[in-house]
C-alpha cells in the first residue's frame, strides 16, 4: 500500500523591498503589483491628466472632493502608462473593455484591454489616498482599502461569511480587529472582482478568512504590504504565481514629460510597512 | 437580523451633527413629495455621517455615489444603516451604482407610503 502525504498548497512569495528594476515582461509565474500614492503639490500639478480620455478626465472632476478626483486621476493614468508599458502601446491609445458578467451575460464584468491582447490581465483599485494595480497572465483581482473605524468595521463584519464574523469578533478589539477586517475584506473584494462579480455576489458567500486551506478552490488570495493605514490583497485564478512583486509607482513616472521607465520604483516607505 | 448600537451624532469640521431618523409611522401616512422630503433629509444625514461632512453640503443630484466618496465598505456601512434605521431591503448593487443619491430616495421612498403596499411592495419594518 501507498501512503500519499497531502502537502500544503503552496503560497505565493512576496517580494516588496529591495526589487530589480521592473522589466514589464508577463510570466506565468509572476503577479506585477503597482502601488500609487495620491499625488499632492508640485507632482499633481504636473500630473498627465491630459492622457485620460473625456470620460475619465469628466469623473475626474465629479468628485466632491477634489483629493478623490486626484488619486482617481493618478491611478488612471498609471493604469494607461503601465499597461501601455507592458504591451509597447502609447498611453493615450491604450482602451478598455468590459468582459461579460458571469451572471448574466451583459458587458460588465472584470475591466480588459480591448482587444484584448492575451495574456494580459489586469485589475485597479483605489481607496483614501493609495492606489493599487496588478498585472498578469491569468484573472486577477485587486483589492486595497483604507482602514475604517471600529464602529464601521462592527457594522461591516456582519455582511462577511458567518466564519469570517467569527473570527473578527475573536480579535482583540482596536488596531488588531481593523487589521484582521482589512485583511479578509480586501481578499473577499478581490476575489469578488477577480471572479467578474463584484458586490453582485453577496460578501456572505464565500469564505475568505483566515485559513487559506479553505478559500476558494481554483484562487489563490494573497495579502499585499501596502502601507499602515491599508490594507490590500490580490486574488488569482488558477495555480498560485511563484512571487507576486509589490512596487510603488515614482510620482515623477505619472508626470508630463516622463515616461514609467525612468527610474527604478522603490519599496514602501520603511516607516509605514504592514503585515 | 442583531443590532448594533448606531449613534446618531457625528462630527465633522464645523462641528457635530445631530441625527434625526425618519418616523415610520409618518413615513407611511404622507404622500410622495412630503416622503421625498423627509427621505432625502435623511440620506443627506447619513451620507454626510460617512463622508464627515454636514447634511446640506451633500450633492444628491450632480455626482454618482462613487464620486461622493462612497466606496465599497462605505456602501455596505450606509446599506446596513439605511435597512436598520428603515426596515427596507437597500440592494448593495444597486447603491453603489447610482447615478445619484437622489436614485436613492427616490427608490427609498417607493418603498413606503399607502401606494407600496397597495401595489404589494414589502411593508417595512
Amino acid at each position: 500500500m501507498t501512503a500519499t502525504t497531502l502537502l500544503p498548497a503552496a503560497r505565493p512569495v512576496v517580494h516588496h523591498q529591495d526589487l530589480d528594476r521592473a522589466d514589464f515582461t508577463l510570466s506565468a509565474d509572476r503577479v506585477d503589483l503597482w502601488l500609487i500614492r495620491r499625488p499632492t503639490g508640485a507632482d499633481a500639478e504636473a500630473l498627465a491628466i491630459e492622457e485620460l480620455d473625456e470620460s475619465e478626465r469628466k469623473r475626474t472632476d465629479s468628485f466632491i472632493r477634489r483629493t478623490d478626483g486626484m488619486l482617481y486621476a493618478a491611478a488612471h493614468v498609471a493604469v494607461r502608462r503601465l499597461l501601455g508599458r507592458y504591451t509597447a502601446t502609447r498611453p493615450e491609445d491604450v482602451r478598455f473593455m468590459r468582459e461579460p458578467c458571469p451572471g448574466c451575460g451583459e458587458p460588465h464584468g472584470r475591466p480588459a484591454l480591448s482587444p484584448p491582447p492575451p495574456p494580459l490581465h489586469y485589475s485597479l483599485s483605489h481607496s483614501g489616498g493609495v492606489a493599487m494595480i496588478g498585472v498578469g497572465t491569468v484573472p486577477l483581482g485587486v483589492d486595497v482599502e483604507k482602514l475604517p473605524g471600529a464602529e464601521t468595521v462592527d457594522i461591516c463584519s456582519k455582511a462577511l461569511h458567518p466564519q469570517e464574523q467569527l473570527e473578527i469578533a475573536e480579535a482583540e478589539e482596536g488596531e488588531e480587529r481593523r487589521q484582521l477586517f482589512g485583511q479578509t475584506w480586501t481578499r473577499k473584494e478581490a476575489f469578488l472582482k477577480g471572479i467578474g462579480t463584484g458586490l453582485s455576489r453577496s460578501p456572505a458567500e464565500d469564505y475568505l478568512g483566515t485559513d487559506h486551506d479553505r478559500h476558494p478552490d481554483g484562487w489563490t488570495m494573497v495579502g499585499v504590504p501596502a502601507d499602515g493605514q491599508h490594507a490590500a490583497a490580490v486574488a488569482v485564478a488558477g495555480p498560485a504565481p511563484a512571487r507576486v512583486d509589490v512596487r510603488w509607482v515614482p510620482d515623477a513616472w505619472l508626470s508630463v514629460g516622463h515616461t514609467v521607465c525612468s527610474g527604478t520604483a522603490p519599496g514602501p516607505r520603511p516607516a509605514a510597512l504592514a503585515g | 437580523m442583531n443590532t448594533l448600537h448606531m449613534s446618531q451624532t457625528y462630527e465633522t469640521d464645523n462641528g457635530l451633527v445631530h441625527m434625526t431618523p425618519p418616523d415610520m409611522a409618518v413615513l407611511n401616512a404622507v404622500g410622495l413629495p412630503e416622503r421625498t422630503r423627509i427621505l432625502e433629509q435623511y440620506v443627506r444625514e447619513e451620507l454626510g455621517r460617512i463622508l464627515g461632512i454636514e447634511p446640506w453640503m451633500v450633492d444628491t443630484t450632480g455626482r454618482p455615489m462613487g464620486c461622493l466618496g462612497i466606496g465599497s465598505i462605505s456602501g455596505i456601512e450606509l446599506q446596513y444603516r439605511m435597512e436598520n434605521t428603515l426596515g427596507v431591503d437597500v440592494n448593495l448593487q444597486r447603491l453603489l451604482l447610482a447615478n445619484s443619491a437622489q436614485e436613492l430616495i427616490d427608490c427609498l421612498a417607493g418603498q413606503f407610503g399607502p401606494e407600496a403596499h397597495l401595489h404589494g411592495a414589502p411593508v417595512p419594518a
